[in-house]
């Protein structure tokens, strides 16, 4: 034999080895506790709920080992709408046994059902609220939070209790009764709910029935009580009482107040978790507005949106076009100015040209006035002077002026032949500045001797004057073709093209005056 | 008649389920075999002297 307590074998003076326990105690409050859970069990088919509570917490006073016991305890508590109570002692029991409890079973029912657990626990919350309401004496909003209580948990009596508290409060005696009817019908002889009935009669005795108000709709103020079949409050007026009653104590033991009774199979309902799947229907109801979403964002948001991103694009491109069009009018008209300046600038380029040869004209015709007037006055070397900045062989020279030049020039030609003598000279001994100076004054009177000449441009190209060299050397060229100095420096052009230094031209000169000093004869 | 006041006071909280676990712990009363197991207990004590 083992301890009832412990589960420690037993000695043979009938006491525990473990706890120390005389078993016959034990067994005693074994047998009591058996006793208070059979009165409670007879209660709760009665269903005097609170009669059975009371007979329930006696029996596990002597023995909080009677699972029975502490099973039924929390059926009567979730039927009087405690569901965290219940909760509770079924917690404790399926802790103390762990297998073939039904407590496990009524937990794993009740927890299954998560919106109807919050809607529970709102609904204790909103009670507690309620009662601070009903301290206050906020007795409207008392009475708003107690009909969504009572909607939400529709067997909660301490809710039905305290609805009738506050209808007795403001008067409304009939809505009241009907709140404390509700109560016997879920806790046949709940003593608070009796004495508040007694109170009310006494009431209307003394003041007679027609001093209360004759609540007709008061149907409506208060939730049906069972969502499985049993109507409003009206309809079960018209039951007998006693018979429903009895019928919902039946259906309590059934469920599993005597726990031996209760299987896998049997007809158990706590609550409506297994009639309403609210996670499916929550899924379905998601999927079903993320559709009409996507398809309404498709069918009337995006066209009007498409639509304002194409006229938004049309006004963009006609702006565009716009101002596209002024600055090619800008272009053409800036083009036009362009052109007209061009005009000008050629027009004015044209002035002074010619302005430039009336100098030179006028340069010409004072030279050859002053070698004219030193020439007559008798003054030979003057007049050779003034005329050795005249070229003779000038085209914009005239014909006349030439003629006078000419004469002048064919009367001095003793005068003249120094000058080439001592050009040849200073060549010769590489003065080329002088050479330059003595052959410039020859050659201009004298165009026609190609050797002067050549040694001119030789003497040109010496000191770096490639451009006046070349101009003589083409001169040579055209004049004298035939002549031996035609064609003898044809890279001088070239030269002056590449050659950008004065000392690679002072070289070439040197070059080439040695060539030209000792032509072929 | 009724007063409402001290009916009011009978009405107690209802426990919500954030307070279901402190509930379980607060309902560990004692049975008659805990209560024995006590007395034992006590008995078992050697006596005070009492001067």
């Amino acid at each position: 034999m083992n301890c009832l307590h412990c589960g420690a074998p037993v000695l043979i003076n009938n006491v525990c080895s473990e706890c120390g326990l005389k078993q016959e105690y034990l067994i005693r409050a074994w047998n009591t506790s058996l006793y208070y859970y059979n009165e409670g069990l007879s209660k709760a088919k009665n269903r005097d709920l609170t009669g059975a509570e009371e007979a329930l917490k006696t029996s596990l006073r002597y023995s909080k080992l009677n699972i029975d016991a502490r099973n039924l305890l929390g059926l009567v508590y979730y039927e009087s709408g405690q569901v965290v109570e219940a909760l509770m002692e079924w917690v404790i029991s399926s802790n103390y046994q762990a297998e073939e409890n039904p407590a496990v079973r009524y937990l794993k029912l009740v927890q299954g059902n998560q919106n109807k657990l919050s809607a529970y626990d709102q609904a204790a919350k909103k009670y507690n609220l309620t009662l601070h309401y009903v301290k206050q004496k906020q007795d409207d909003l008392a009475l708003i939070q107690l009909k969504r209580i009572l909607s939400s948990n529709p067997h909660f009596v301490n809710a039905y209790l305290l609805l009738a508290l506050v209808y007795m409060r403001a008067g409304s005696m009939e809505k009241a009764k009907k709140a404390l009817q509700r109560v016997l019908k879920i806790d046949r002889y709940n003593p608070r709910a009796q004495e508040y009935l007694d109170a009310i009669d006494q009431s209307e005795k003394q003041h007679g029935y027609s001093s209360y108000e004759a609540d007709e709709d008061d149907a409506s103020d208060l939730p049906p009580m069972d969502a499985d079949g049993e109507s409003g409050w009206e309809s079960e007026e018209e039951l007998d009482g006693e018979e429903t009653a009895k019928r919902k104590i039946r259906e309590i033991i059934e469920r599993g107040a005597a726990a031996e009774d209760v299987g896998q199979d049997s007809n158990l309902e706590i609550g409506s978790y297994q009639e309403i799947k609210y996670g499916k229907h929550n899924v379905l109801y998601l999927c079903a507005g993320l559709v009409l979403g996507v398809a309404a964002m498709f069918f009337l948001i995006m066209p009007n949106r498409i639509k304002e991103v194409r006229n938004e694009n049309l006004q963009l491109k006609s702006s565009y076009s716009a101002e596209l069009a002024s600055k090619n009018e800008q272009i053409a008209n800036m083009q036009e100015k362009a052109d007209d300046l061009q005009t000008k600038i050629d027009e004015l380029q044209g002035t002074i040209g010619k302005m430039n040869e009336a100098n030179n004209g006028t340069s010409l015709d004072n030279n050859l006035l002053t070698a004219l007037q030193a020439y007559m006055t008798g003054d030979r070397e003057a007049a050779i002077a003034a005329l050795g900045s005249v070229d003779l062989s000038n085209t914009e020279l005239s014909e006349s002026a030439r003629a006078c030049a000419q004469t002048v020039v064919d009367n001095c030609a003793d005068i003249l032949d120094p000058y080439r003598s001592a050009g040849m000279t200073a060549f010769s001994a590489e003065n080329y500045a002088e050479a330059i100076t003595q052959l410039k004054v020859y050659c201009n009177l004298k165009p026609d001797d190609v050797e002067a000449r050549y040694n001119l441009a030789s003497a040109y190209k010496s000191t770096g004057d490639l451009a006046s060299a070349n101009a003589l050397f083409d001169d040579i060229n055209k004049r004298f073709p035939d002549s031996e100095y035609a064609n003898r420096d044809e890279n001088a052009s070239t030269e002056s093209d590449t050659s950008g230094s004065t000392e690679s031209g002072t070289e070439a000169g040197g070059t080439t005056s040695t060539e030209h000093t000792m032509p072929e004869e | 008649m009724i007063n409402f006041d001290e009916e009011i006071k009978k009405f107690k909280p209802a426990a919500e389920m954030n307070q279901l676990e402190d509930t379980i712990y607060k309902n560990d009363f004692s049975d008659v075999a805990d209560v024995l197991i006590e007395v034992m207990k006590q008995a078992q004590q050697p006596p005070q002297n009492k001067e």
